[in-house]
């Protein structure tokens, strides 16, 4: 089934095949945010809370994520305990603890989740963690439960055909004008903390999209769960195309994307102003309009320490910002027609493009509505 | 039934099938720049809501017996639903723009929350949801009706009962901001970390909430909040004061959002700084069918 006509759409307005999502996330919290550059807000607070699932998973292993998606991080037996608001990871286990985790543990309390990184980068024996509320846990083991947390929708509606009618984004505080928002649909996440290797160095646990399994029109895209260290390598990504083509690669001309040094977390990192500045998404090769799956990635230098993500998505819609207190809204069914479909389990985020430098944790809000039949 | 194509919306038009219901608030709070402030509480027409009952214990709100912006009588009886139309706004005062509005059905509320306690609170709820009654959607805010100090930016987090029925849920923790006028969304500020959301985070996965059980202050200041639950209905925006700001739900924006029998209906607003004396107008028209 789909919505074919005006009076379908009323059908579906009216007959309750209808949600309205709204969202409040803050701009990124680490620094004040780069005019010219890109940057994946699910990394900021807000609420829904942050995605803890990028920078989850083991490295270089494929994370398939829809909205129901959980991962874990668990400390090595009797190796974690919390003193104040520090957890510490005295010898880690498995999986890779994140911004936004929630704690479990014996005696650990309900609710508790990291806040900040400390010196924990995820996976480090003897790292640490802010979390959100005081207590004193004893050695034990502690695992972390990531959530993608992305915009809820509606749930699944299959075999209806989900569309989003409309849109919206606005912001009083200052400076967060001009910007463009693009709404994604996050597919899959390969953590990628050995970032001083400079080698080919192969994903592994390879798996379809759980969605656009077709590839077409997927992207992927680069952002750090941990601040990156110094260096500006380059990032070369290799890829199979929608038409099954292996050995696809990023094109070298006229320059591969390059990198920014202590690029902060949540930043798209070769994103921005000058040389080697490209964005929101790796370029593809010529001819090349989706990702069907990716195969490896090479940096040419040495990024010295930070953890990086790939990230592959589907752009599903752009809202371009132009006056800091005043509504974009868009219309995706009279003013642009195109009602973007929504996948059963799609896990909704927004990048965004800062037009001007603006201040950290500055509060955006919006609306969606979503119909389905 | 429901209207199910454009000749049928056509046809409760011409049926009389529809309500016309203006809307007059003018707050005596000096509000601030990028603070949600609740218009509810603000003298005007309809008649201020000022939480007041028994405190920590959940009360509902209804048209009938509280008032709230006007939508017509229950339609449901009559085998109708009844849905938002139109929705137009304006004001002639500058300070208050550019004003994102959000109009809400109010469903219910635990009065007179003490902030100076640092132990769990907590709250009784002797009744279910009014509307919405699984809380999917639901969402909650957390009003300022007793003046707060805010030094240092409390935080506090509510225990609830979610949308599935599951007890024992937690928000994020959340930020209080420093202002002290009554109607004031104590979580938002546009430049406090952590600080910004009308509504307060929901445990991840979370979509809506049942009912509220408790909260705990991390830090006491002074103060009374309320505690209110919320569905929000649509959004809308005056940018200028020289034009009403209109929107028609179907032909703008593709929907229609339902409006449930008994509603009350009322609005938040971002105001980009003092609402005091500031006259701010609008009305909504609703269809069933």
């Amino acid at each position: 089934m789909a919505i074919t006509s005006q009076d379908a759409l009323m059908a579906s307005l009216t007959g309750g095949k209808f949600w309205r999502a709204d969202w409040n996330k803050n701009w990124l919290g680490a620094a004040a945010q780069t005019a010219g550059q890109w940057y994946y807000l699910g990394l900021g607070n807000g609420n829904p809370a942050t995605d803890a699932v990028i920078g989850s998973g083991t490295n270089l292993a494929h994370v398939g994520v829809s909205d129901t998606t959980t991962t874990t991080a668990a400390t090595a037996a009797t190796s974690g305990s919390i003193s104040g608001t520090t957890f510490t990871d005295t010898t880690h286990g498995s999986g890779r603890f994140t911004v936004g985790m929630l704690l479990s543990g014996t005696g650990v309390l309900a609710g508790t989740y990291i806040t900040a990184l400390g010196t924990g980068t995820g996976a480090n024996n003897g790292g640490t963690y802010t979390v959100n509320l005081t207590q004193t846990v004893t050695s034990q083991t502690i695992t972390g439960t990531a959530y993608p947390n992305g915009i809820y929708h509606g749930g699944n509606v299959n075999p209806d055909v989900k569309n989003i009618l409309n849109a919206s984004v606005f912001s009083a505080a200052a400076t967060t004008a001009p910007a463009v928002y693009m709404l994604v649909d996050v597919l899959a996440t390969y953590a990628i903390s050995s970032v001083t290797s400079t080698s080919v160095q192969n994903f592994t646990g390879q798996a379809a999209w759980p969605r656009y399994a077709d590839g077409k029109g997927v992207q992927a895209f680069l952002v750090p769960s941990v601040v990156m260290g110094a260096g500006t390598p380059t990032f070369q990504l290799g890829y199979t195309n929608t038409a099954s083509t292996a050995g696809r690669l990023t094109p070298a001309s006229p320059v591969l994307p390059t990198s920014t040094a202590s690029a902060i977390v949540g930043s798209v990192p070769y994103s921005g102003t000058g040389a080697g500045k490209v964005g929101p998404f790796l370029p593809l090769q010529t001819g090349d309009s989706g990702i069907l799956s990716v195969q490896s990635i090479q940096l040419s230098a040495t990024h010295t320490s930070g953890c990086l993500n790939l990230v592959i998505a589907k752009p599903l819609l752009t809202l371009p910002v132009t006056t800091v207190g005043v509504a974009a809204e868009r219309d995706l069914v009279n003013q642009l027609p195109s009602m973007p479909r929504i996948y059963d389990g799609a896990n909704l985020q927004w990048m965004m493009y800062a037009g001007a430098a603006t201040p950290a944790n500055s509060a955006i809000y919006g609306a969606m509505d979503f119909a389905w039949g | 039934m429901a209207i199910n194509s454009v000749k049928q919306m056509v046809d409760a038009e011409l049926e009389g099938r529809s309500f016309f219901a203006t809307w007059r608030k003018q707050p005596t709070q000096t509000t601030g720049a990028g603070i949600w402030f609740d218009l509810s509480m603000s003298p005007g027409n309809p008649t201020p809501n000022y939480y007041a009952a028994a405190p920590n214990i959940a009360i509902a709100l209804a048209q009938s017996t509280d008032g709230g912006i006007p939508h017509g009588g229950p339609v449901a009886s009559l085998g109708y639903k009844k849905y938002l139309k139109t929705f137009t706004a304006l004001t002639t005062t500058a300070t208050a723009v550019p004003l994102p509005m959000l109009l809400c059905d109010y469903l219910m509320y635990y009065p007179f929350v003490d902030m100076s306690v640092t132990d769990y609170q907590p709250l009784t709820t002797n009744i279910a949801l009014p509307r919405y009654p699984t809380g999917k959607g639901v969402q909650i805010m957390a009003v300022e009706v007793a003046g707060q100090l805010g030094a240092g930016n409390p935080k506090f987090q509510v225990q609830y009962t979610n949308q599935d029925g599951v007890a024992g849920c937690l928000t994020r923790p959340a930020t209080c901001n420093t202002q002290v006028v009554n109607g004031t969304i104590i979580t938002t500020a546009p430049n406090t970390n952590g600080c910004g959301h009308p509504f307060l985070t929901l445990a991840p996965g979370d979509t809506g909430v049942r009912l509220i059980e408790g909260i705990t202050f991390y830090t006491a200041d002074v103060g009374l909040m309320a505690l209110v639950l919320v569905e929000v209905v649509d959004d809308h925006m005056i940018s200028k004061i020289d034009a009403p700001a209109e929107r028609n739900c179907f032909t703008d924006f593709g929907a229609m959002p339902q409006i449930a029998d008994d509603a009350y209906l009322n609005l938040l607003v971002c105001p980009n700084g003092t609402l005091s004396g500031a006259p701010i107008h609008g009305a909504i028209t609703t269809i069933w069918g």
